[in-house]
């Protein structure tokens, strides 16, 4: 866990998502991706990383089948059928495997970006930071975090409870699997509700709101803040003005292209940059001088 | 000094015809220490609630009458995982201070005065989602202490607690009020731990106080009303009548001493009418050999267990927050899979766990223990009235189960395992949150479904309930069996767990365990003076 400032963790985050939505090239896609991995494993959260990837392959695999047999574009003709029981005529294309292989890569980097963004601020800073500025969207998301983490436990109880009075969750026929998880919907509903007064009353009795807030610690922009929020507004300026020559998108149709020499050199400047960040995080993470403040 | 005043307070919650408070009138003394008791669903958390606003600022619905008083309340609730909001035990302490606007310098000194004050320096960088039940609560207390606030309202704060931790946490409030002056207002329901620290003890039934007084009279005044709320000891004591009644061990102890010089008595420890272990003569319907548990292959929580369960016996299981009870009774259920070691089951199990809610969803009690037949496929639901009868909630057949109180919850929910006719029943914590009558009714039920050939488990803090109900008893540590044996061997040689009565008698007999007990040992002694 790192000790960032919850604003430059905040920009950094939604830099690399937009970035990720906005790009469309897979080269950039990728540098994205290696980023927030090697970010992830320099702090030390191998684990987390390991949680996300692997339920984010299934995802990969799933896009890489899908696009195919929806999009029946491109040139270079893998494999072709012309009947098929419910899909009719198909025709997969390497294009579209490209095409569905860089969307899968795309919903990765979205996913792990916000377990990049749990590992580098603390949550407490990031509740007190928000709760400054935003007192009643604080407290609801507050209620919000906690009833999602509540209902994972409930989830859990209430289905091995429902195991023992009988009900079967590995029925093959679709309404009977329903029918047996509705009585565990319909409890956790009722659980929620009661949760997320109780955590309301919690927060009324510790006089949430009752006047402007301070801080146990004061949230101080470091060294490490100035030098991330640099490389962001670098790369701000970067993104700006790839999207003017056009050198963050790439066509996958008709055929994959090549990718142009100017193209590689702009993607080594912004990979450069972005790069920069692991080292100033390294540096953090070995260097004290990094955690004070300028 | 009165610093808290109520006339004739009247509440209703929105949308509830009957009222929940009835014509309070009530003062409170800077520094007292106020017990109040009351049956469940008799109005105490809301007027726990009324000294700091919740009610009605909070909750809202109607109210009449005067409240006087205007000095900030902390509250401690019932459950900790639900007041805790920070990651970490020092900003959790810190949390209220913020929201009130204090600067930091004055806040860091305040809440490392409560870190110090309540011992828990040690934690205060941990998680506090990592914590053990009973440094939860500590730190629940240290949020409001650090708040500055000196009346803490606390709402049964140790009714999940282990016996160590309730202690602690009782040592606390003493210090509280002995050394600070802080004025505390206490909602329980084990009263053995807490009602010889009260000054003043308040008794609450259908929205009004109807006993305000000293703790002393209040022994004769519930003796004489046939309330069930006295402490083990001055329980014991009423029975003998004596004229005046201990309220803890040390003064027991006193009495105890004077009865036996005075009567001449032996002290020897002789043990009386001692019930043999029946493990040789019933066999064994559970047993597991060399169990070993994880949970993701991380530390192992449950360690080498070796434990044989017999046919028709009532088992409980005792031990820390944490020490792995409930993991046990989980895999002894079948519920767990990723285990080494051998377990055999030879019957049917039916398993309650610590919350009730986790069972009602349909909208009458029938059709609750009916859902229950139709998914096990049993045709004949001529059992549903019997089991309900049983239980003695036939009356509340055709209501909705999540409008009951507590208690009757719970017995919907045992009710909808019991239709399955288990041949064994495992019930996880049934004592939490029931008042002394509701737990002597469990009790007696239990017994009545072991008459039918069922085998019971029962996971608890409660010692006094073991002692009643149990034929033997488990004490499980860090996820070891440390002692298994006859309520007798295990009750009589702990420290925290044994009875009340057992403290009382030790030295004089060790082997008295119970009040039957207790009363048979003076009388085989020639009466009672």
């Amino acid at each position: 866990m790192l000790k960032l400032h919850p604003a430059t963790s905040i920009i950094l985050c939604l830099l690399l998502f937009f970035l990720t939505l906005l790009y469309n090239n897979p080269l950039y896609i990728i540098s994205i991706l290696l980023f927030i991995v090697i970010g992830t494993l320099i702090i030390g959260e191998r684990s987390s990383l390991i949680k996300v990837l692997k339920y984010s392959k299934f995802n990969i695999i799933f896009l890489i089948l899908l696009n195919p047999l929806i999009s029946q574009n491109g040139r270079t003709i893998i494999f072709k059928a012309s009947y098929v029981p419910f899909l009719g005529r198909i025709k997969i294309t390497l294009e579209s495997i490209a095409f569905g292989l860089n969307m899968g890569l795309k919903l990765t980097c979205i996913t792990t970006v916000f377990v990049f963004y749990s590992l580098l601020s603390e949550r407490d800073d990031i509740f007190s930071f928000f709760a400054k500025y935003l007192n009643k969207l604080t407290i609801i998301s507050s209620m919000t975090i906690n009833i999602i983490h509540k209902l994972s436990i409930d989830l859990k109880r209430i289905k091995e409870v429902m195991v023992l009075r009988g009900v079967n969750f590995n029925q093959k026929n679709i309404f009977k699997k329903v029918r047996a998880v509705y009585p565990i919907i319909k409890i956790i509903f009722i659980s929620s509700l009661e949760g997320s007064l109780d955590r309301a009353e919690a927060l009324h009795s510790r006089l949430y709101g009752k006047a402007k807030r301070t801080n146990y610690y004061i949230l101080r922009f470091r060294k490490i803040d100035y030098m991330i929020n640099m490389t962001n507004l670098l790369l701000i300026i970067i993104f700006i003005i790839s999207f003017m020559l056009n050198y963050g998108d790439y066509d996958f149709y008709p055929t994959l292209r090549n990718f142009s020499y100017h193209e590689l050199i702009f993607l080594l400047v912004f990979n450069f940059i972005l790069y920069l960040n692991l080292l100033f995080i390294w540096w953090y993470k070995k260097w004290k001088s990094l955690k004070s403040e300028i | 000094m009165e610093i808290f005043k109520i006339r004739d307070l009247t509440y209703y919650y929105p949308q509830e015809k009957n009222p929940a408070l009835k014509n309070i009138n009530l003062s409170i003394n800077e520094g007292e220490f106020i017990l109040l008791l009351g049956n469940s669903g008799s109005g105490k958390t809301t007027l726990g609630r009324i000294f700091n606003k919740i009610v009605p600022e909070f909750y809202g619905g109607k109210i009449k009458g005067n409240i006087y008083g205007n000095i900030e309340v902390g509250m401690v609730f019932q459950d900790p995982e639900r007041q805790l909001v920070m990651d970490k035990v020092e900003r959790e302490l810190a949390f209220g201070l913020e929201n009130i606007g204090l600067e930091t310098k004055y806040m860091k000194k305040r809440v490392m005065e409560t870190l110090s004050f309540l011992n828990i320096d040690d934690i205060k960088q941990s998680n506090t989602y990592e914590l053990s039940g009973g440094q939860k609560q500590k730190v629940a207390i240290g949020a409001m202490l650090a708040l500055g606030n000196n009346f803490l309202v606390l709402d049964e704060p140790t009714s999940q607690l282990d016996p160590s931790s309730s202690a602690e946490i009782m040592t606390i409030l003493k210090r509280l009020n002995d050394e600070l002056g802080y004025t505390i207002f206490l909602i329980e329901q084990k009263i053995d731990r807490c009602f010889h620290l009260a000054d003043r003890i308040l008794f609450m039934e259908n929205g009004e106080i109807v006993y305000d007084g000293e703790p002393r009279s209040f022994i004769s005044w519930a003796y004489r009303y046939k309330v069930n709320f006295l402490p083990s000891i001055s329980h014991f004591f009423s029975k003998l009548d004596i004229k005046d009644i201990p309220l803890n061990i040390k003064e027991g102890r006193k009495l105890i001493k004077n009865i036996i010089d005075k009567n001449q008595f032996l002290t020897s420890n002789k043990k009386i009418k001692m019930k043999k272990s029946k493990e040789n003569s019933l066999s064994p319907i559970i047993e597991l050999k060399k169990i070993n548990f994880s949970y993701d292959n991380k530390k192992n929580v449950l360690n080498n267990i070796n434990l044989t369960i017999y046919q028709n016996e009532i088992l409980g299981l005792m031990g820390a927050n944490g020490s792995g009870k409930t993991t046990l009774i989980k895999l002894i259920a079948g519920l767990l899979k990723n285990f080494r070691g051998k377990r055999l089951v030879n019957g049917s199990i039916g398993y309650l766990s610590q919350n009730p809610n986790d069972y009602l969803f349909n909208d009458t009690v029938y059709e609750e223990l009916k859902f229950t037949l139709d998914n096990k496929g049993i045709k004949d639901d001529r059992i549903i009235e019997e089991i309900l009868k049983q239980l003695d909630i036939y009356k509340y057949k055709n209501k909705n189960p999540r409008d009951l109180s507590s208690g009757e919850k719970q017995r919907v929910a045992l009710a909808s395992i019991l239709v399955m006719r288990p041949d064994i029943l495992i019930l996880d914590e049934p004592t939490r949150g029931l008042n002394l009558e509701l737990i002597d009714n469990l009790g007696n039920i239990l017994l009545d479904i072991r008459k039918k050939e069922t085998t019971i488990i029962v996971v608890t803090h409660d010692v006094e309930f073991v002692s009643k109900f149990c034929d033997r008893v488990g004490l499980i540590f860090n996820g070891e069996i440390a002692q298994i044996g006859s309520k007798y061997e295990v009750l009589t040689s702990g420290i925290y767990y044994s009875t009340q009565i057992n403290k009382l008698f030790r030295g004089y007999n060790d082997f008295v365990l119970t009040e039957d007990d207790a009363i048979n040992f003076l009388h085989i002694n020639k009466g009672v003076s």
